[in-house]
């Protein structure tokens, strides 16, 4: 799957500059990405009938972007195999529960997910790498998930 | 709500043993630490228990007792899934009756019988969890198979000597199409069928003499060929996993021949080594192990006054063919999921006993149906990691009334008998 970026958001915008958001509309896109700003904020693209078709796929676009977490990564449960991969390789886990380390799955409520009933359950989502505002660009669990139940959206 | 820890997983042969179980009334609410596979064993076999054919327990031992004393061949099948104690009392009534003891590994899941018999010294998972930098993963997927395989012991844990755990270790899969545990190796190999030995000879003949083999016929480039080598030239400790996708073809022998070769290359050229069947159910090494120590063969055993032979004709599925077998005892595994139909259909022709924890297309025909506690789960037993270590399971749910454990039921009929 192709990661959503900057520019493919940008091309959508006005590309005007008009800044009644605050931002340039570049600008616009990074904070649009980070879930820093809402789509709405763009005021021309709601009132203007020439940016209805952009609109759309923008829309079309972001979906990803909104049903993923504040992390922006997309857990799938249904895919997950409960291999337990992603929890064993998460470096915020490991530092947390040094035992994870050791390949053993975590059975406290500290560390960021574990494995309960053969699927990811995630504990603290803020304990993340990826959670904002500092947002590292860790990309560890998706990479290391058998079965495609992990997405990074962004 | 009451916490259990450190249950030992029977959803597959690895028998992970960081389980926490959360019971409430004698029930199971919580499974922490267990794939999909442990899960769906824990949580769904109850839902789906055998129920006696009989009134009662001894009833049905009866019945079984007259159905194998009145055979004058018959058939013990499965053991795959049982603990070490019902194997070995299952050899002694085949030998006591003169029958044909077979388990499914002898079919479908040949890697583990002939792993086993050609004897290689072998290290243990922790091992490989401490100190292998090179894993390879022959004819196997692990995704799909042993799904905490590489994040328990052997890719991602961080061990003594490899500290960094993933960062340190290099992967090689090689099997005969793209699978997702190639996802996670740095070197894919995907062989045409007839390609293994050739590529596994080169492999070899690299390691013995150092030297850049020829790799006509192989699907591999020099350049990928030269970055694998040069993995291979930096390892201290290669592990060998062989999985299922070889079946029980002319050439499976063949192939196991060459990849022990290999392994003693290995260990030859000053580097540690290991080779482990992944054996997928619970047992299924036990099943190879046990006969093989007691008889010299490690399935399709058949007894005649006493006397074990083994040829290829004493397995259950040719026996069951040339209607050679007259009844059959099958215990804790399902025939139709492991035999070809052609001969499984030949168990509606004969008397049927099952003795297993849930129900299943053989229990349907069965003539007579014995339920057990749930292995691992009502009760306990010792039984084969995939490395060869002997492992206690850890019961955690009583079992209902009149339900008693494999070994229990199957010592009872020896004793009938």
């Amino acid at each position: 799957m192709v990661k959503l970026n900057p520019m493919q958001i940008f091309k959508l915008l006005p590309k005007t500059n008009c800044k009644e958001c605050g931002y340039t509309c570049m600008a616009f896109a990074v904070k649009l990405l980070q879930r820093e700003v809402e789509l709405e904020d763009c005021k021309p693209l709601f009132t203007d009938s020439k940016y209805e078709a952009n609109l759309k796929k923008l829309q079309e676009l972001l979906k990803p972007l909104y049903e993923a977490a504040e992390t922006l990564i997309k857990i799938d449960e249904e895919k997950c195999v409960g291999c337990g991969n992603c929890i064993i390789a998460c470096p915020a886990n490991v530092s947390i529960d040094p035992q994870v380390g050791r390949g053993i799955n975590p059975v406290n409520n500290e560390v960021v997910f574990t494995v309960v009933n053969g699927k990811i359950k995630v504990l603290n989502i803020e304990k993340c790498r990826r959670y904002p505002p500092h947002r590292m660009n860790c990309r560890i669990c998706e990479e290391v998930c058998f079965s495609e139940a992990i997405k990074v959206v962004a | 709500m009451k916490e259990i820890e450190r249950i030992v997983c029977t959803g597959c042969a690895l028998t992970c043993n960081d389980l926490v179980v959360n019971l409430k009334d004698n029930e199971v609410v919580e499974v922490w630490g267990s794939c999909s596979h442990g899960t769906k064993r824990i949580k769904e076999l109850i839902m789906e228990k055998l129920t006696c054919s009989e009134k009662d327990l001894d009833l049905a031992l009866e019945k079984a007792k007259d159905i194998l004393a009145s055979a004058k061949k018959p058939l013990i099948y499965g053991f795959s899934s049982s603990v070490n104690k019902s194997i070995k009392i299952g050899l002694k009534i085949a030998e006591k009756l003169n029958g044909v003891f077979d388990s499914p590994p002898s079919i479908c899941h040949l890697h583990v019988p002939l792993a086993y018999e050609y004897e290689i010294e072998n290290a243990k998972l922790e091992d490989v969890l401490e100190k292998s930098d090179f894993i390879m993963y022959f004819f196997a997927n692990i995704a799909d198979t042993h799904l905490r395989h590489a994040s328990r012991y052997a890719i991602y844990p961080r061990g003594e000597v490899i500290k960094s755990g993933r960062e340190s270790r290099i992967v090689l899969a090689v099997d005969y199409l793209e699978n997702e545990n190639m996802k996670i190796a740095q070197h894919k190999v995907i062989l045409s069928p007839g390609k293994e030995v050739e590529f596994l000879k080169r492999l070899r003949e690299f390691i013995s003499t150092g030297q850049v083999p020829s790799l006509e016929g192989l699907p591999l480039t020099l350049e990928s060929w030269l970055i694998l080598q040069n993995d291979i030239k930096n390892s201290m400790f290669i592990s060998a996993f062989a999985g299922p996708h070889i079946l029980a073809n002319i050439t499976a022998r063949e192939i196991y021949r060459e990849l022990i070769s290999l392994i003693k290359t290995i260990s030859e050229s000053g580097r540690e080594s290991c080779l482990m069947p992944l054996a997928e159910d619970l047992n299924s090494l036990g099943a190879s192990i046990i006969p093989y120590k007691q008889f010299g063969a490690s399935h399709a055993i058949e007894f005649s006054d006493g006397n074990p032979i083994h040829n290829s004709t004493t397995s259950a599925s040719s026996k069951l063919l040339r209607e050679e077998v007259d009844a059959a005892l099958i215990v804790g595994s399902d025939p139709y999921t492991h035999l070809p139909r052609t001969t499984a259909k030949r168990f509606k022709e004969i008397p049927v006993i099952y003795i297993g924890e849930r129900k299943t297309m053989i229990s349907k025909i069965a003539k007579v149906n014995i339920p057990i506690a749930a292995i691992g789960i009502e009760a306990g037993g010792k039984v084969f990691r995939i490395d060869g270590e002997e492992v206690e399971l850890t019961p955690f749910i009583k079992p209902q009334e009149e339900v008693e454990p494999e070994q229990v039921v199957l010592e009872k009929i020896l004793a009938k008998l």
